[in-house]
């Protein structure tokens, strides 16, 4: 694959592991302010780790906001990964008062499960994919919140909680899509989503 | 269902591999980038990976060794050793790593779990025990099981359930290295206190059966192995085939 991947630098991740998984598809570059050169860029990788405050404060310091709304409005892929996906979210109860990048209507909340333990930590089975090459497969989660969308119909991926309630673990908006998993530590599994995203197949 | 973790320890002095006795006695295994190169592709969930030394030029060692190890390995590591401060975490996280576990440094400054928390989240922290049995109770060691704390287990696990972190990884210092089959005294405090965080416990395990029976009967998350792996007793492909055998839920890639 030939892919140009930009990957914002939000201080607080694993920036080498990135970097190594995603050389995997292409072109790695890291961008670490609105200055970054993104004209020829595929795909835009907000990654994830720390609070949700955090990375909106590290994402507005650094202007990375018009980054970000660049890749929307070309309508280019964006892919936030565990935390990244969250930030797409209006909002977080992990911080309130922090206002979230809002591309995606809905909110971020503290899980609460009676069948797992929290923080969800550890490799889980996605239930149902509008992909058929996803569905039970097993990816790593680290988190303790999850996205709730307004539109429940952007949520195309989730592990089950108790009561046939879900857990959101792939949401999509056009060319927007939120990871709640670690694609670059699943394995063989977290390879292959990137590919179905970046081949147009999810 | 959560899928129970097999997490490969790698103790690391200098740039070797090494394995203890009892955290003592140590033996260089060989390259810790081949090792761990070799438990990826044999299905491992993680990797731990710890730096012995806990000294100022041995923690450059460990970004580099980290830096090193995970360049083609696709799966968390979460690193150890040596680390006082966020500064450290971050060069860590840099180096590759994705997730710290912390011991001995608590001991000194409780306060680092709560800006660990701040600053990265709680999923995101692994907290380390070390126990040694002195005088029929549990001690919390620290600097590699190589000095007393002189708190109990049960008197830390107190003090650590008020704190909000992702992971509780326990060690019998005892049993490392010794092939004694896993501290089950140990093990049942720990399951006596702690029932809604992560655990993974490690030391002594030395038979295949040993791995899906205290899954089971402490709910584990995990099992974290040195010795056995390292030295070829088994290895990761009969572990998940036996704990499938035993309907214990595992992650096959």
């Amino acid at each position: 694959m030939n892919f140009k991947i930009s990957i914002l630098n939000l201080k607080i991740n694993n920036l080498k592991s990135l970097n190594f998984f995603f050389k995997q598809f292409g072109e790695v570059e890291f961008i670490d302010d609105y200055t970054s050169n993104i004209s020829d860029s595929n795909v835009l990788i907000i990654p994830g780790n720390g609070s949700f405050k955090a990375g909106m404060e590290t994402i507005k310091k650094n202007n990375l906001t018009e980054t970000i709304f660049e890749f929307e409005q070309k309508n280019k892929k964006i892919i936030g990964i565990c935390l990244g996906m969250q930030l797409l979210f209006n909002e977080s109860d992990e911080n309130k008062n922090i206002e979230g990048l809002k591309l995606i209507n809905g909110t971020v909340k503290k899980i609460s499960s009676e069948i797992y333990k929290l923080p969800l930590l550890g490799w889980y089975e996605l239930q149902k994919n509008v992909n058929p090459n996803l569905s039970n497969k097993t990816f790593f989660f680290n988190n303790n919140y999850s996205v709730f969308s307004i539109d429940k119909t952007l949520e195309i991926g989730h592990i089950n909680n108790q009561n046939n309630s879900k857990i959101c673990a792939i949401v999509k908006k056009n060319n927007i899509f939120g990871l709640q998993f670690h694609p670059e530590k699943s394995s063989n599994n977290g390879k292959k989503i990137i590919e179905i995203i970046l081949n147009n197949e999810l | 269902m959560e899928k129970k973790r097999i997490i490969p320890k790698l103790e690391i002095k200098n740039e070797y591999l090494i394995k203890g006795i009892q955290y003592e006695g140590l033996r260089v295994v060989g390259d810790p980038k081949e090792f761990a190169l070799k438990y990826y592709k044999d299905g491992a969930d993680q990797l731990l990976v710890t730096d012995i030394v806990a000294s100022l030029y041995s923690r450059e060692n460990l970004f580099k060794t980290i830096e090193n190890l995970s360049e083609n390995i696709f799966i968390p590591i979460t690193a150890g050793g040596g680390i006082n401060k966020i500064e450290d975490i971050k060069k860590l996280l840099n180096s590759g790593a994705d997730r710290v576990s912390l011991n001995s440094v608590l001991f000194e400054n409780t306060e680092l779990i709560n800006d660990v928390l701040n600053y990265f989240g709680s999923q995101f922290l692994t907290i380390m025990i070390e126990a040694k049995k002195i005088d029929n109770n549990f001690y919390c060691m620290k600097n590699h099981g190589r000095e007393n704390t002189g708190i109990t287990v049960n008197k830390w696990l107190d003090f650590l359930l008020t704190k909000d972190f992702g992971e509780l990884a326990v060690f019998s210092v005892d049993n490392d290295g010794m092939s004694l089959g896993p501290d089950r005294e140990l093990l049942d405090i720990i399951n006596s206190k702690i029932t809604n965080i992560p655990i993974i416990y490690g030391g002594g395990i030395n038979k295949l059966d040993q791995i899906s029976e205290i899954i089971k009967l402490y709910n584990l998350s995990g099992v974290s192995l040195g010795s056995s792996l390292h030295f070829n007793k088994f290895n990761i492909e009969q572990i998940k085939k036996l704990l499938k055998l035993n309907n214990i839920n595992i992650n096959e890639f």
